[in-house]
């Protein structure tokens, strides 16, 4: 067994008869083992702990949604049980049991939940952020107003509020108050939060605006409800932080409310 | 890729310092590397093997999603053909669901193209999209559940599939531009 200085141009890499990697023989003329690509199909030239934790990121934010579906179909089920209208008291336990779900994904993905709650900003967004609701509320309204002349039918939140007893304080606490701080939380918390190291911050934005428009389940609302969650998402991106979007998410339900109540005859 | 060689104690022919076996006798070297999940790129005998190699598995994994983003394409663009016409001779059916037919299957075509690009995000929308249409589809109607069940739940892994091979697009595209 020679152990003496080898001559380098002894055996080059394309010369090889075996296997480098696997010691099996090549056939005559191949560069190549077999080994190279069946270690390709099984996947294995990824960084499976990258692998793992972008699948982690990526079902947390799918099955959140998923959950929150649920939900709102389970409880459109039993209101069509009860005489198929939107009722109060069903969408006063549908918040509830969607704040509790809500509320237990953010634990599971707590690091991206917390991190935009605790960041601080300049107060100044939360003044711009309550500014522009006016505008995306404006464009919401009339965008309702036309789809609703082609024969879609639209939901007066206020008037059932009102036809089953409920002042005006349960429906700023339930279209207001709970939406804006757990649709925040799930939709820019978990959702874009998961999503943003996986797929960058400009596709979790979009990816996330249409989960946040989809899951609304209202056709009517489904242009608006994009826009306003494009323009939610840019605000959580812009100060990384979840409080300015809820506070813009509070005024424009809030706008809803009060145009429902009379209070806003401009539009 | 490193260009350090080291001899074989059966031979003493070269070797590449990352080679776990010996080229021209095929003994085992001692302290090779131990095995594991290792990355393709950096142990390819030249990069453009690598490049060659890490484009052809991104391209398969664009098709995964793609194929499935098409599947949907096509069964909702043959499900809105059939339905239009019956739908719009139907008046207890509202005038505008036709069209919501139509515009699905416009949407499916939207992210099959999205998905040459960004496999990723279209083949999350994708799935969002089909599970809610679907059950929103079985609540109006529970009928419609058990209709095509297999289809649909073959849809649905194919899509979750999607998802999968659109994770590893992600994280294997910045190897190309590496290697």
């Amino acid at each position: 067994m020679p152990l003496g200085d080898p001559e380098p141009e002894l055996v080059s890499a394309p010369l090889a008869r075996f296997c480098t990697r696997c010691g099996a023989s090549l056939a005559s003329g191949a560069i190549q083992c077999a080994c190279f690509s069946e270690q390709r199909e099984t996947g294995a030239s990824l960084d499976q702990k990258q692998y793992s934790s972008d699948l982690k990121a990526v079902r947390s934010a799918m099955w959140l949604y998923f959950t929150l579906l649920l939900v709102s179909l389970s409880f459109a089920i039993w209101a069509r049980a009860n005489d198929g209208t939107w009722s109060v008291s069903a969408d006063l336990i549908s918040s509830s049991v969607s704040t509790a779900v809500v509320a237990f994904w953010s634990f599971a993905a707590l690091r991206v939940v917390i991190e935009p709650l605790r960041a601080r900003f300049n107060l100044a967004w939360l003044l711009a952020a309550m500014l522009l609701a006016t505008p995306t509320y404006v464009a919401a309204h009339f965008t309702v107003e036309w789809l609703v002349a082609l024969g879609i039918q639209d939901v007066n939140y206020l008037l059932i509020f009102q036809e089953e007893g409920y002042g005006l304080g349960w429906a700023v606490l339930l279209v207001c108050v709970q939406p804006a701080i757990v649709e925040e939380v799930a939709f820019r918390g978990v959702v874009q939060g998961s999503l943003n190291g996986v797929l960058g911050s400009r596709q979790a934005l979009w990816v996330s605006a249409l989960m946040f428009a989809i899951l609304h389940l209202s056709i009517p609302s489904l242009p608006h409800l994009l826009a306003l969650g494009l323009v939610l998402g840019w605000f959580r991106n812009r100060t990384n932080s979840l409080v300015p979007g809820m506070f813009l998410h509070f005024t424009h339900n809030l706008l809803v409310i009060l145009h429902e109540a009379g209070e806003i005859p401009w539009v | 890729m490193a260009e350090s060689t080291s001899p074989c104690p059966h031979c003493g022919a070269q070797n590449d310092s990352l080679a776990a076996f010996c080229g021209a006798c095929g003994k085992a070297l001692p302290d090779s590397r131990a095995s594991g999940p290792r990355l393709v790129t950096a142990e390819l005998p030249d990069s453009n093997a690598a490049r060659q190699l890490v484009g052809e598995e991104l391209k398969a994994h664009v098709k995964k999603a793609k194929g499935a983003l098409l599947a949907v394409a096509i069964i909702q663009t043959i499900f809105a053909l059939i339905f239009f016409p019956v739908a719009r001779s139907n008046p207890e059916i509202a005038s505008f669901v036709p069209f919501v037919v139509l515009a699905i299957a416009a949407i499916y075509w939207a992210l099959f193209v999205w998905a040459g690009h960004n496999p990723l995000p279209a083949a999350i929308v994708g799935l969002v999209l089909y599970v809610t249409i679907h059950l929103l589809d079985a609540i109006a109607d529970p009928s419609q559940l058990a209709r095509g069940i297999l289809i649909k739940i073959l849809i649905v892994v194919a899509l979750s599939r999607a998802i999968n091979a659109g994770i590893k697009y992600r994280r294997l595209l910045p190897q190309l531009k590496q290697a």
